[in-house]
Formats: structure tokens, sequence, C-alpha cells
């Protein structure tokens, strides 16, 4: 299938105070296809907040991008100046945030700050956009969109926020949309709601949704597809369920056993312990000579000290980074 | 059995107009009673708004509430000035969410660590240190880290080291708020073990702390405490053992808990049964 989305051995490390940098991204491939949402599942230091920002070409002061391209249906984003990225951004590719709050303006009205994306990137006069907005609302409110629409920010909830957030990033109908953590700061059950949300504009207008998580339960019959980051780098990516069901790298299926599941609690006699990952999160400085995840993988063997694994075919149908598998 | 804690028909208003003549108020807490016995493991579990921070809050002494009573060691909390309560604090301490903003950036982990025993007991500086090098490793870390500033550490350090400062006075209670919702699920990991080994039945009853969770995660929950209470609207609408709430929840809001958090588990077919 023609992607939509392709991102090419993309590399970028932070400049600190100190001697060493920082290697947030090294050498990532990524394809997504046009209505496919792809999870990518991370934790801390993994780079998927910044595989996200690089997407829109969004990148901090401190930010050196070594090399790579992201091409938005074959338009290399990193090489547009101020001005063509302006008008890409919000348009063809929008993005939200954790926290909603910080996205919207405290002092104006929901309603007129999506009227504002809307006629930044079209000719659209004040009552057309007006209209657009009010259907927009209504598909996401059905109950109270009239309500919503003249409310202040700090009038709504979280999820209802979060709402209004998504609203202004597909408002001008881009194709692709870049979630990082958007449902970090809900509860379960709103969490669920936004999902839903975002599921059913995935099928309505097959928008194509980069959704960055830690939490791999949200992906369960959310995603398509997902990618698994540790240290900068993609180790593993499959169909979701895959992935979900039969994870292969050795990072993926330590990280799964980390979560309680219902069954364990059940069986679990009293005072035993959670299995863990040993050790501590990666090194980051970019001098790992073999795979970054050796020192705390159960399963390592004298190559992986020496040299970086490649990708392999995995049983299920997708790519892992892995010299169990031929690396 | 002796009773640590007591709270009764605990009730908290905040008033959501302040600058407005309206007296409509938000009933956070609507009639909470809940006992603590010693070295007790329990969860307070609910979605966003269902009360459980303001009760934890309330049972830490950081907000009175309305009206209720809390009684601890045969002493009204309530009614105490703030005076009398700085004597009741090093029993019942707090850890939250954030560890990265419970810390002035400025302290080392050291001063971390100390500033309890410079401001509650009579002690020199070559023994405050010793004590904090054993703080450390009761916790899981280095003893060499106590001259780092707190923020250079990671996340997971930075959260054990807030635990550490919450175990320094000896606490008869310890109430975590979220204190495992930020962190990597690597991580969470790592804490909720260091929590089951610091009321591991195995110690004497006198050396470790009741644990009370406050979090919207209810496995984890069960995972951890023996009890679970869940909240909705203000108000406790079910509790009881942690294996018969999550295998036999009653209560809409209990099930909806278990529905939202358990969607992922059955899909991995790889994982032992413990």
């Amino acid at each position: 299938m023609e992607s939509l989305l392709e991102v090419q051995n993309l590399s970028v490390r932070y400049r600190t105070r100190t001697a060493t940098d920082v290697v947030a991204l090294a050498g990532v491939d990524l394809q997504i296809a046009p209505g496919e949402i792809v999870g990518v599942l991370g934790e801390s230091g993994s780079g998927k907040s910044t595989l996200a920002a690089s997407v829109l070409a969004m990148f901090p002061a401190n930010a050196v991008l070594d090399d790579g391209a992201v091409l938005l249906q074959g338009t290399n984003l990193l090489k547009l100046d101020r001005s063509e990225l302006a008008r890409v951004r919000g348009s063809r590719v929008s993005l939200i945030y954790q926290e909603p709050g910080m996205a919207l303006h405290p002092t104006m009205r929901v309603g007129a700050q999506i009227e504002e994306v809307l006629r930044a990137h079209s000719a659209d006069t004040k009552a057309e956009s007006h209209r657009t907005v009010r259907e927009l609302l209504e598909t996401i409110f059905p109950a109270d969109a009239d309500r919503v629409y003249s409310s202040y920010p700090h009038q709504l909830s979280g999820g209802q926020r979060q709402r209004i957030a998504i609203a202004q990033a597909i408002a001008c109908k881009p194709s692709l949309l870049i979630a990082d953590e958007p449902t970090a700061s809900l509860d379960p059950v709103t969490q669920r709601e936004i999902l839903a949300l975002l599921k059913k504009l995935q099928k309505e207008r097959n928008l194509a949704i980069l959704f960055i998580t830690h939490s791999m339960e949200l992906l369960d019959g959310f995603a398509d597809r997902v990618v698994v980051m540790y240290a900068g780098r993609i180790i593993e990516d499959a169909s979701a369920r895959s992935v979900l069901k039969s994870p292969q790298h050795p990072y993926t299926q330590a990280l799964f056993l980390c979560r309680p599941c219902l069954q364990q609690v059940q069986n679990a006699s009293n005072g035993l312990r959670i299995p863990i990952i040993p050790g501590e999160p990666p090194d980051l400085s970019g001098r790992v000579l073999g795979c970054a995840f050796e020192p705390r993988c159960s399963d390592r063997m004298q190559i992986c000290r020496e040299h970086p694994p490649q990708f392999s075919k995995s049983e299920n149908g997708g790519r892992v980074r892995c010299f169990k598998f031929g690396g | 059995m002796e009773i640590l804690l007591s709270a009764e028909n605990l009730v908290k208003e905040y008033s959501s107009r302040r600058f407005s003549r309206s007296k409509a108020s938000v009933r956070a807490l609507d009639h909470v009673s809940l006992t603590i016995q010693p070295g007790a493991k329990i969860a307070i579990v609910g979605s966003s708004g269902s009360g459980k921070s303001t009760l934890a809050a309330c049972l830490a002494c950081l907000e009175r509430p309305t009206s209720g009573t809390i009684r601890f060691k045969n002493r009204e909390l309530t009614r105490l000035s703030e005076k009398e309560l700085r004597n009741i604090r090093p029993h019942i301490q707090l850890v939250f969410q954030d560890a990265a903003t419970a810390f002035n950036p400025n302290f080392t982990v050291l001063e971390v660590l100390e500033e309890p025993w410079i401001l509650q007991t009579k002690s020199n500086a070559e023994e405050r240190r010793e004590r904090a090098a054993e703080l450390l490793v009761r916790v899981g870390l280095a003893p060499g880290i106590l001259g780092r500033i707190t923020t250079d550490l990671s996340g997971g350090q930075r959260q054990r080291l807030a635990l550490a400062r919450a175990l320094a006075l000896k606490p008869k209670i310890l109430i975590l708020d979220e204190a495992l919702s930020a962190l990597d699920y690597s991580v969470q990991a790592q804490i909720a073990n260091l929590l089951l080994d610091l009321s591991d039945a195995s110690f004497p009853l006198l050396e470790r702390p009741a644990i009370v969770l406050i979090t919207h995660e209810l496995l984890m929950a069960a995972r951890l405490a023996d009890e679970i209470v869940v909240m909705q609207n203000g108000r406790i609408v079910e509790n009881g053992p942690s294996q018969k709430l999550i295998g036999d929840p009653e209560h809409p809001a209990t099930q909806a808990l278990l529905a939202n958090t358990s969607g992922f588990n059955s899909v991995f077919e790889k994982r032992p049964t413990l």
C-alpha cells in the first residue's frame, strides 16, 4: 500500500551542558498507511515523544538533527521553511498533547478557538467557519454542543477539554493526527471514551493516527499496528494483535509482565512480588556498542554486547531487532 | 483487634464559587467512615472526582474536614491546633504522585533526608548521615548518591527518595496518593515490590507502617493491598477484601473500574501464572 507518512533513518540528539550528548532517536524507520492507527509504545527515554515532535519538525532549541527524512505524501517536512511548515501543521498533520488545558486559550470561548484554526488555513468566511464548527461539535458532543460552544476551557472537564483539542486538530481535515499521550491525565473511563472518539474519526474520515503511549492496555482493540521503542530505536513492529498477544522481543515480554493482570492478581498468594525488569533504564549517551537492552536482558548472548542487532522478520509477521531471531 | 486510626462520618465541602454570592459548594466527602489497623494495607480506588485524594488529605491532616472525626492514638485530630498537630505529623506521612516537585531543587539527597530529623528530633550531623545511608539502602538506592542534587535523579529514583523521606520518622501510617501513576510500568513494578517489602509480614508489627494506597488502578490496588475501598461521588460505595472485590465486584462503579483496567490483561498468552 502507498504510505502516507514515511520516516527514514531519523536520528536526533540533544545537546546538554555536560560533555556528552543524549541520543533521542538513533535511526528510526517507520511507515504509516492512510487511515492506519499506529501505536508507539515506549517508556521514558525511549524517544517516543521526540519521534512525535519530529514528524511536525518541532525540535527543541538544543536538538540536533543528525540524519533522516520525514516524508508526508512525498514532501520532506524537515526541508520546509517556516511559512511552508505553518501551512502543513494543523491542516495536513496535527498534534494533540497530554494536557489539553495547556493547548487551549484560557480566556477565549472554545468555539471561537476552533474557528480560529479553520480561518488560519482556509478562505472561509466567519459564517462558514461558524457553521463548520457547530457541525463538528455536534458530532463530538451530541448532547450539549450548544453549551460547549460558548464555554470557557475552565468550565469543561479534562475529558471534554481533550475533545475540544481533538476538534481543533481535525477541523481542517488533516490526513494524519499525532497524539502524544492524549489520555495520560484522564481516568480509565474517560480514557476509553477518548479512544472511542479517535477510532470513530479514523473510520469516518480515514484519519491516520500516530498514537504515542506508555500504556499497552490502551492499544488493545484500538491500534492496527504497534511499534515498541527502547533507547531511541524501534525494537519491535507488528500488527497490534501480534505484539499484544505474543510479544517477541525480550524487552516487550518483560515490560508486559510488569503489569498486574486479573489472573495473576487472583492467583497471587499474599506477599508474592511482581516480575520486574532488573537494572537501570538505558544509557542514552550513544556509547553502547551492542544492543541497548543487553544489560537487562534475560536471554542475552555474547554477540549482544559486541554488535548492534539489525531487524529480522519475526514469526508474527512483523520485524524485531534481536539476535535471537537472527539479528 | 486494635485500631490505629478511625475516621467517622467525614464530610468535606469546598465552596465552588468563592467570588460569587451564590452559596454553591461541592461535597467532596459525604459521610465517609474508615478504620485502619496497625500494619494494614488498604487501597482507596475511584475515578477522578470521587473524593479519594480529599480523603487522603484529611487523613494526613492537610485538610480539615467540614464535619466528622478522625481518631488517632485516642486523640481527636480534627480539633487539634496546628502546634499540637506537629506532634502527630511524624506518624502520618504522605507521598504524592509527582516526586519531581516534592523536593527543594537545590537540595542534595542528604539534605532531603535529614530535614525531617532536624525539624523533629535532636540529632547530630554524623548520626543523620549514617541513618540517611541506611534509609537509602532500605528503598533500594545506593548510599553513594547522598551528595547528588535531587534534580539529577531519574523519576524512579526520585520516587524512592520520596518514600525514604516519608519513612525517615518511622511513621505508623504511610499514605501514597497516586505515588505510582506517573512512573513507567517497569519502574512501577519495582516500587510496588518495594512497598510489598516495606509492609512484609515478616517485619515486627511495630516497624512496619500501615499503607494507604490511593489509586485509580484497581488491579495494582488488589496486588498491593489486602482490603479495597471503592469511592464514587464522595461516598464509599463498596469495600472488602481485595480478592473478593475483584473476583465478584457488586457495585457498578467497581465493575466499571475493573472493566477499564483489565481490558489488556486477557490477551498476553505467555503470562506465567504465579
